[in-house]
């Protein structure tokens, strides 16, 4: 399919498309790194918290776990309890709470015995890596405008991009690795970007959806008043008490269980065996005369759309007082946002998101190499500005990967009872990452052409040292991970070792090609 | 279930790309014929359509259009690379559209 544009439209669709791609590679490998981890945060957790590694016991009782440790607490009457139900991913129930004095408080409790478990402490997968693919970790509101502009901009790269393809259909199938360097990483730029266009396009376009509210506050709630919490109650439920509390104490609230098996129910006599199950209980206005339950979910019948659906009890009388669903106009946002948050219980759809998402990373890193080579010169020394990119783009591709490396590594290495005065391990685990990733860009500046090789170089030793630090301080080896079904640990460790062995290849094929 | 989707997406791919009549002659080493370029186009369509139907029958919908699409996206990559590399892998493929007619080794080219 040739697709028949004037040729000066196209010449400037080219242009956009080079120099718009050059000012947003770095942030937008960023972004699609952290997002393609993202896909498997909870397996992260799991390898860099190794308390979390039992497999999820069937039929976990709130009753025999969340509420003894609730009565032991010291809650601030009227506040909201969550409780979080465990799941294939999570396995352990959370708690989240204010004390008495107002501080919010969050604990993870042994599904089987309700013990309270001491967590490595590090934000890992879901605390890190998650946030960073958003907010970039930058304070305020800055990281997320660099995000949103940055989407916008990927956006504008694919519509650009479709426009410089001649032949689009054609570029489905080709990658001529026999041809010239600079051919080849032309086509494996072309090829990931044109198999996986729609991805590429959704992906930004609902994550700008997504966090809307963020970019667009004040036109998002002008029906709403100009008020955002409204806005936020009408598409998210109850975050918010419906009820006032009374200010008088309440007895208990009855069996958690009770209320979550007649939730499921529910919603299974409207869907049919095939139905989700809860992931939430919270207990609103808690020791109150006027608490009450909520029952939630997010994915009904196991749907992409994601909306809350909650159930709402009375916990005297046990009758549902109300039913949360979020409003029709919120239907079509909810499927585009269910698809971009990914939380479904669909491991092929989740495999699939990380194998296209490191698509994404591979098209970003081979337009980059694509532009300097269009720019080198054998015969002369490479202009300034072809050092400048090359410095930035292995710093913010292959750096970001020796980031993280580092940071498994830091997670393995660093003691967890170490005590620096206001210093959090978690902290640590960060400053690793941070620390590594700007050694890389320095390394990259000083080391010119060698630099691609030898970060190859260090990600395969890292990524090795990684899986042999699990082995050594857990005993996880991938052998003993199968024995005790941490089939997160063993994946995830088979991943690392498939990332050092590609690092690896690609070292040799640079010192072949002479860098 | 998604053994036979990903097979008929790939084989789908598979023959789309023998459908242009570049890939076709880098895989056999002659040119395409009509009857059979015919078969492989229309195969070429059918069968990751098949996919798609397959996927739509036994899951929620829109997680069958979601998973074919990036099914889809995979596969033509597989494709691609065998084609980069070992284009002679796709020859059985290109063998059987053809009724094991005309193609010997793909090397006269």
């Amino acid at each position: 399919m040739r697709l028949h544009v004037p040729e000066h439209f196209r010449q400037s669709m080219g242009w956009l498309h080079t120099w718009l791609g050059i000012a947003l590679a770095a942030v937008l490998f960023a972004i699609f790194w952290t997002g393609t981890l993202t896909v498997f945060d909870r397996e992260i957790d799991r390898w860099m918290k190794p308390e979390l590694r039992a497999p999820t016991p069937q039929n976990v009782s709130l009753d025999e776990t969340a509420l003894p440790r609730l009565a032991q607490l010291d809650l601030q009457p009227g506040s909201v309890v969550w409780v979080g139900i465990p799941r294939e991913r999570i396995p352990a129930v959370r708690l989240f709470y204010d004390e008495a004095n107002g501080d919010s408080r969050e604990e993870w409790l042994d599904p089987r015995t309700g013990d309270v478990i001491e967590l490595t402490d590090s934000h890992a997968g879901s605390e890190f890596l998650f946030p960073f693919h958003f907010m970039l970790h930058i304070p305020g509101n800055l990281g997320y405008y660099i995000v949103g502009l940055a989407a916008l901009g990927m956006m504008v790269l694919v519509v650009s991009g479709i426009f410089v393809h001649r032949k689009i259909i054609r570029d489905f199938f080709t990658f001529r690795p026999q041809k010239q360097a600079r051919r080849a990483f032309l086509d494996f730029h072309n090829l990931t970007a044109v198999v996986a266009l729609p991805f590429h396009f959704i992906m930004p376009f609902s994550g700008l959806l997504i966090l809307a509210t963020t970019w667009f506050p004040w036109s998002m709630a002008v029906p709403f008043e100009g008020d955002i919490r409204k806005l936020d109650v009408a598409l998210l439920a109850y975050e918010e008490p419906m009820i006032d509390p009374a200010g008088e104490p309440g007895g208990p609230v009855g069996s958690l269980d009770a209320h979550v098996a007649r939730a499921t129910a529910m919603w299974r006599a409207e869907e049919g065996r095939g139905t989700s199950e809860p992931e939430w209980v919270a207990i609103f206005n808690v020791n109150d005369a006027k608490s009450y339950v909520v029952v939630e979910r997010y994915f009904a019948n196991r749907r992409v759309a994601l909306g809350p659906d909650q159930i709402v009890f009375d916990p005297r009388s046990g009758q549902v007082i109300d039913r949360f669903r979020p409003l029709p106009v919120h239907g079509v946002s909810a499927w585009i946002e269910g698809l971009h948050w990914i939380q479904f219980d669909h491991w092929t759809l989740r495999w699939l998101y990380f194998i296209a998402g490191l698509g994404g990373c591979a098209m970003i890193g081979t337009g980059l190499i694509y532009w300097m080579q269009a720019r080198i010169n054998k015969t002369r020394p490479d202009p300034a500005s072809v050092r400048i990119v090359r410095a930035i783009g292995i710093g913010s591709t292959m750096g970001i990967v020796i980031a993280t490396a580092v940071f498994l590594i830091a997670n393995r290495l660093i003691p967890g009872d170490v005590a620096l005065e206001g210093v959090h391990r978690h902290d640590l685990e960060i400053l690793a990452f941070f620390l590594a990733w700007i050694l890389a860009f320095a390394h990259a500046a000083v080391r010119d052409r060698k630099a691609w090789r030898e970060q190859c170089i260090a990600v395969a030793g890292l990524g090795m040292l990684a899986v042999v630090l699990n082995w050594t301080t857990t005993g996880h080896h991938p052998i003993a991970a199968m024995g005790v079904s941490a089939w997160s640990v063993l994946v995830m460790d088979l991943v690392v070792l498939a990332a050092a062995a590609t690092a690896l290849l690609a070292a040799v094929c640079l010192r072949r090609h002479g860098e | 279930m998604i053994l036979l989707t990903t097979g008929l997406t790939l084989a789908g791919c598979a023959l789309l790309a023998l459908s242009q009549d570049h890939n076709w002659k880098l895989v056999t080493g002659t040119a395409p014929i009509g009857r059979t370029q015919l078969v492989i186009r229309v195969g070429g369509w059918v069968l990751p359509g098949a996919s798609l139907v397959v996927g739509i029958a036994v899951e929620d919908p829109g997680f069958a259009v979601v998973t074919w699409m990036l099914q889809l996206a995979v596969a033509c990559f597989v494709v691609a690379m065998t084609l980069g590399f070992h284009p002679g892998l796709l020859r059985l493929v290109a063998r059987t559209c053809s009724g094991y007619r005309r193609i010997s080794s793909g090397r006269e080219a």
